[in-house]
């Protein structure tokens, strides 16, 4: 079973966006926004609802901050309740025992949680899926434990009161306020809107950053992004610090906010809510975690008013009335699965009628809102919406239509001596319990050369691949790889090492990061060469937008060299399965290697696409890059390579010109058997 | 018994198997080879429903069985031994078997006696009677490969599909493979057989069919097929 | 030393409660994958419903109508939260849908039977005995053995009926086991019946010696996955080993530290043996296939 978070919208190639408009929606919205925020408390003065969008704004920085972990590296956190809890009660316990106010307050609340966040990260490194969850969810639950028990340090169960924030002291220059009294009162409210939408920007310029591209990279496939020298330890650590952050903002900014932290608000119940927030409003968004806080904070609210329930129930019925019918009419297959959600929204408006109140039905209904969500609206609001709606598509998948392709795509590896060897494999042994799949294997692969590596099913050929770039650890041998400042020794590095050493990979299965685009994946590959850190992406120093800029353009010239040019922003799922082979050696050679390794880069291509993989590959070793190639084509091979292996049973039978291998009568045995002995005569 | 037509299958993006045509017919045994890549064990998972295919059809005596669950096709009496064996480790031996009979035993196909015809699987596979309360997880690679066989034959099938036999089998083991295999023909066992090695196959089967890319490039007698070059050259590229 | 005995033997019985929760982890990863987030909630059922029933048939009548209770709620977990889910290949899909419905479950749980805690009566003398100088409440031994009966008949189950071997078979190779005419579906939803209904035993078992509400489940069915994660989730024994070690060392610190940390122990263990072993101790290690 696949195991990312991957929405699973349909593969339909992405039509292309209007630019123009795209680029600025985001823009655009967050103008409408400023507007908002800055004129609501003018024009609705209840202090109630003032209130309300404060809760709703600290929620989003929480959300917007949850995003990155469940829609970016695409992992349930069951946890963040609890780091919630910290930076409110970071914020709190320093009022308690230091009388420190609220910008002690908060940067208490962000500088320990984010030390939670490593904490959190170290057991959650190695797994993923539901252990994942499980390991966020006993943290979540130590941290509530630990909270009540603290009585010295927390005040355990009675909680910790706070006076009113106080967010600008102009006693401290000896002025008045300029906004007069009335003013004053919002300060705290503009102060959370300040952070709201510092918490976008921040979020967006992450996101956009090899930070984010990373963090993508790690959910559509860990082992590709290892091999492309991406370390997932890293970035899962990098993920979790960030998101822990913005969640002690969020909390340090509650404690003030409520003025009150009691350790049994930060349980489980709250972070099914986050995670309601985040999956209805739509994962990897910004407007997404908006809309989700403020569908969790007003919920309560509607569903204390049985009226307006009842109205929204009804109101609920008659959509679900109409888009069923609709859909009932139009699809041809499985009509009758439409029918289960619409009769249960038909059937929740006469129980509304029924009963007087639906309070304590509350939880039920948040139950029964997740289920939909994961079933119908798996994208959430923003995503629904976008999908019917092409121009609100992302900005960013569009900036690169613009970008020129500039740079070499190849860097040319200068001639080495063609006699010394580039690659030298020694007695390669790996066993496995009592399977030797290579049993003692000698390679020597020239510089500047295309060396095949064939044998039938079972005979070491992917184990090879993979002892070669480090997915297998040798039970012996050696791998040795020659490089300009001397030799360097292979075996026991890690992927991500031998990766940075300029041994580049494609696969057997292709691992593209199916949710990024084309030119996504290859600056992935580029990642080695980004010499920024996390404060220049997340301050945009002009020292990021150059890089950006330049990479791209590299980018760019890789894509025309594999012949991609044309389908740069197309998501790599929606690529036809050829385009995605050739994607896969593009971001290999982002990786600027001195070694290339194909493996089984024909399999399943048309004619046409092997004409193509051809060409592309001798361009290759023209450049002067070294590859390997492991193929079952046989015209392929004998096309292409200068020098052929030949595996059989984790032995190498044979080894010459690609003609003398395929005249070499051990060969042909090791391929088609041999006669299996009769009991009868045999005929000649 | 078994006639394929138009066949086409294949994962997510990628298509396989471009329209193939082949029967088997009553009692004979036929051989499918081709080189690694050319589609052999997605026909055979096509057939037993472990893969959905795309178009075409798959008639089981008459009945149509293409796009069924792997399940149903085994209550239709087509049995499967994969590729690799996949016996079930944590199981012994016998229940190895028992399970192969799993329709007889809960209903979908006749009874029958079961264990008369485990009886009869100890006696086709020695071996495996010595080893019968022995975890099948334990067992060696011809001993599973046995042990897969003798577990498909159990469902008392109409016609039984082996997939690459002798795949990692030391060439002694591959011996013994066949000549069961032999003797399985001579008790009239419809088989559909799926080689990487082609002189082993060719050697057993009535009448076979060359794969390659997913598409079937020649066919005939099997005894005639053993000396043709071209099916070296479908192996080892050159010759067209 | 006595007071030492005395918290190890309250450890084994609370350890096998675990053991009892965790082994329907197992059951339903075996098969399928995926697990059941709202284990505590059908707990917590199976309590509830039993202790409305136990006024009119008394404590064992009760047993084998809480045990159909269970076998049909596993049933709809998996009908309305896991299949869906697994046919659109969403990991996020079943965790999300299986925590929703737990959520629902005890909502309505504590709409039926309260918000508050309720006694639930003892088929047992609740005096504790002495039994080689350790004071043990009769309830607790009833635990340990029903908790081991229990996983007893299904292990039975799964080495003498065919149903059973089909389970195993289907754990073992979902694959294989449809090529033999296993009808692999119908093995899912039974793995998620038999875990329900050991989730619900577990509860009428614990209910005597603790509170019964709607919220009992919610912790002891976390650390019943730690147990799990540390026995691995395809290993038998290792459940009971990891139960007791984590039964006991909860006792142990409930008493010498505070009652407050008692759930501490299995928690950070958890956190300590993913860490290091991600298959948890008996799990084996799997061989990436690139």
């Amino acid at each position: 079973m696949a195991q990312t978070l991957a929405p699973n919208s349909a593969a339909a190639p992405a039509p292309a966006s209007a630019p123009g408009l795209s680029r600025y929606a985001g823009l655009i919205g967050t103008i409408l926004l400023v507007a908002f925020l800055a004129a609501f408390p003018h024009v609705v003065t209840s202090s109630y609802y003032i209130h309300l969008v404060v809760v709703i704004a600290i929620y989003a920085i929480l959300i917007l901050g949850l995003d990155i972990v469940v829609g970016y590296t695409g992992q349930v956190s069951l946890g963040h309740a609890g780091l919630f809890g910290v930076g409110a009660y970071g914020a709190a316990v320093l009022f308690l025992h230091f009388k420190l106010g609220l910008w002690w307050g908060i940067l208490a609340g962000i500088g320990v949680t984010s030390a939670f966040g490593v904490l959190l990260a170290v057991p959650a490194l190695r797994v993923t899926g539901p252990y994942l969850a499980m390991v966020t969810l006993a943290f979540g639950t130590i941290v509530q434990i630990f909270i009540n028990e603290l009585t010295p340090l927390t005040n355990g169960p009675l909680g910790i009161t706070l006076p009113p924030a106080r967010v600008l002291d102009f006693s401290l220059i000896g002025m008045q306020a300029p906004w007069g009294a009335a003013g004053r009162k919002l300060e705290f409210y503009y102060l959370t809107c300040i952070a709201l939408l510092g918490t976008i920007l921040v979020v967006n310029r992450v996101v956009r950053s090899p930070f984010g591209r990373a963090f993508e990279a790690l959910r559509d496939s860990p082992i590709a992004c290892d091999c492309m020298g991406v370390s997932v330890y890293r970035y899962k650590v990098y993920a979790f610090v960030i998101s822990a952050a913005l969640a002690g903002l969020a909390g340090a900014l509650f404690a003030w906010s409520e003025r009150y932290v009691a350790p049994n608000s930060y349980g489980f119940e709250l972070t099914v809510l986050f995670l309601l927030a985040v999956t209805m409003g739509g994962r990897k968004s910004r407007a997404g975690p908006i809309i989700g806080a403020a569908i969790i904070v007003m919920m309560p609210n509607i569903l204390a008013d049985i009226e307006l329930v009842r109205i929204m129930a009804g109101l609920i019925a008659a959509v679900a009335l109409v888009v069923g019918a609709l859909a009932f009419l139009r699809r041809q297959e499985n009509r009758f699965a439409i029918l289960v959600p619409v009769v249960l929204c038909l059937a929740f408006f006469p129980a509304t009628l029924a009963l007087q109140s639906v309070t304590d039905f509350r939880l039920t209904v948040f139950g029964l809102m997740i289920l939909f969500v994961v079933y119908y609206l798996p994208d959430g609001i923003v995503g629904f919406v976008r999908e019917k709606i092409p121009a609100l598509r992302p900005a960013h998948t569009a900036e690169g239509k613009s970008v020129q392709a500039a740079g070499a795509a190849l860097s040319v590896q200068s001639g080495r001596g063609g006699a010394d060897p580039l690659l030298r494999v020694e007695q390669a042994l790996m066993q496995f319990g009592g399977l030797k799949a290579l049993a003692g294997v000698d390679l020597t692969v020239r510089p500047g050369t295309i060396h095949g590596l064939i044998g039938p099913n079972g005979s070491g050929k992917s184990t090879m691949m993979n002892v070669l770039t480090g997915i297998y650890k040798p039970t012996a041998g050696s791998v040795t790889l020659a490089r300009a400042d001397g030799s360097t020794r292979l075996d026991g590095r890690t992927p991500s090492e031998i990766a940075a050493s300029g041994v580049a990979r494609t696969f057997q299965n292709v691992q593209l990061f199916r949710e990024m685009t084309a030119l996504e994946n290859v600056l992935v590959g580029l990642h080695h060469s980004f010499r920024g850190n996390i404060f220049d992406a997340i301050l945009g120093t002009p020292r990021r937008k150059r890089e950006e800029r330049e990479q791209r353009a590299r980018a760019m010239s890789i894509l025309d060299f594999v012949g991609l040019g044309a389908l740069a922003q197309v998501e790599a799922r929606n690529l036809p399965y050829g385009k995605q082979r050739l994607l896969e050696i593009g971001r290999a050679l982002a990786l600027d290697p001195v070694l290339l390794l194909l493996d089984e880069p024909a399999a399943g291509l048309t004619a046409p696409d092997i004409a193509e993989l051809t060409a592309i590959i001798r361009k290759i070793r023209d450049a002067g890059i070294t590859v390997i190639l492991i193929e079952h084509h046989m015209d392929v091979v004998m096309g292409l390579c200068d020098r052929v292996s030949v595996l059989d049973f984790g032995h190498k039978i044979a080894e010459g010109s690609a003609r003398e291998v395929q005249q070499d009568p051990k060969v042909v045995e090791a391929y088609l058997g041999s006669p299996v002995a009769d009991e009868e005569t045999t005929h000649a | 018994m078994l006639e394929v037509s138009g066949l086409s299958a294949g994962y997510g993006q990628i298509e396989v198997l471009h329209g193939l045509d082949f029967a088997v017919p009553k009692g004979q045994v036929v051989a499918l080879i081709g080189s690694n890549g050319a589609g052999k064990t997605t026909t055979m998972r096509a057939l037993s429903g472990m893969i959905r295919p795309r178009a075409g059809s798959i008639r089981l005596n008459g009945r149509e069985i293409g796009g069924l669950e792997s399940y149903d096709v085994a209550r239709f009496g087509l049995a499967h031994s994969p590729e690799g064996r996949r016996v079930f480790p944590t199981l012994s031996v016998e229940d190895n078997l028992t399970l192969g009979a799993f329709p007889r035993l809960t209903g979908s196909r006749p009874k029958g006696d079961v264990a008369a015809d485990r009886d009869r699987a100890f006696e086709l596979f020695p071996r495996l009677k010595e080893r019968r309360t022995q975890l099948a997880g334990t067992l060696s690679g011809g001993e599973q490969q046995m042990l897969a066989m003798g577990r498909a034959l159990m469902l008392r099938p109409e016609i039984l599909l082996l997939d690459e036999p002798s795949m990692g089998l030391a060439p002694k083991l591959v011996e013994e493979v066949f000549r069961i295999i032999r003797q399985l023909k001579t008790e009239q066992v419809t088989m559909l057989l799926v080689e990487q090695f082609a002189m082993a196959a060719l050697g057993v089967a009535d009448h076979a069919y060359v794969l390659e890319n997913g598409r079937i490039r020649f066919q005939g007698p099997a005894q005639q097929l053993r000396n043709d070059p071209a099916v070296r050259a479908a192996y080892l590229g050159g010759g067209h | 030393m006595a007071i030492l005995l005395q918290l190890i033997a309250s450890g084994v019985a609370v350890g096998m409660i675990y053991a009892a929760i965790a082994f329907g982890y197992q059951l339903t990863f075996a098969t399928s994958k995926t697990l059941n987030f709202g284990q505590g909630e059908a707990l917590a059922l199976g309590a509830l419903f039993g202790l409305t029933l136990v006024p009119f048939t008394g404590y064992w009548l009760m047993i084998p109508l809480v045990l159909v209770f269970g076998f049909a709620l596993g049933a709809v977990v998996e009908r309305l939260g896991v299949r869906p889910a697994v046919k659109i290949k969403s990991e996020y899909g079943w965790i999300m849908a299986t925590i929703a419905l737990g959520i629902i479950f005890k909502n309505v749980a504590e709409n039926v039977w309260g918000r508050d805690d309720l006694k639930f009566p003892s088929p047992l003398p609740e005096e504790a005995i002495q039994v080689a100088g350790i004071r043990i409440l009769p309830m607790e031994l009833l635990i340990v053995a029903g908790a081991l009966l229990m996983m007893l008949a299904v292990e039975i189950f799964n080495r003498k009926s065919i149903w059973g071997k089909a389970v195993v078979a289907t754990s073992n190779d979902i694959d294989a086991a449809g090529l033999m005419g296993i009808n692999t579906q119908k093995v899912i939803t039974l793995s998620y019946s038999i875990s329900a209904m050991t989730a619900a035993f577990a509860g009428v078992l614990v209910a005597p010696v603790t509170l019964t509400g709607a919220t009992m489940g919610a912790v002891l069915a976390l650390k019943a996955f730690a147990v799990a994660i540390i026995g691995g989730l395809e290993s038998g024994l290792g459940v009971i080993v990891g139960g007791l070690i984590l039964g006991v060392a909860e006792t142990l610190t409930g008493f010498y530290i505070s009652t407050g940390y008692k759930d501490v122990p299995g928690l950070i263990l958890l956190l300590v043996v993913l860490s290091i072993r991600p298959v948890g101790l008996f799990g084996k290690a799997v061989i990436k296939k690139v």
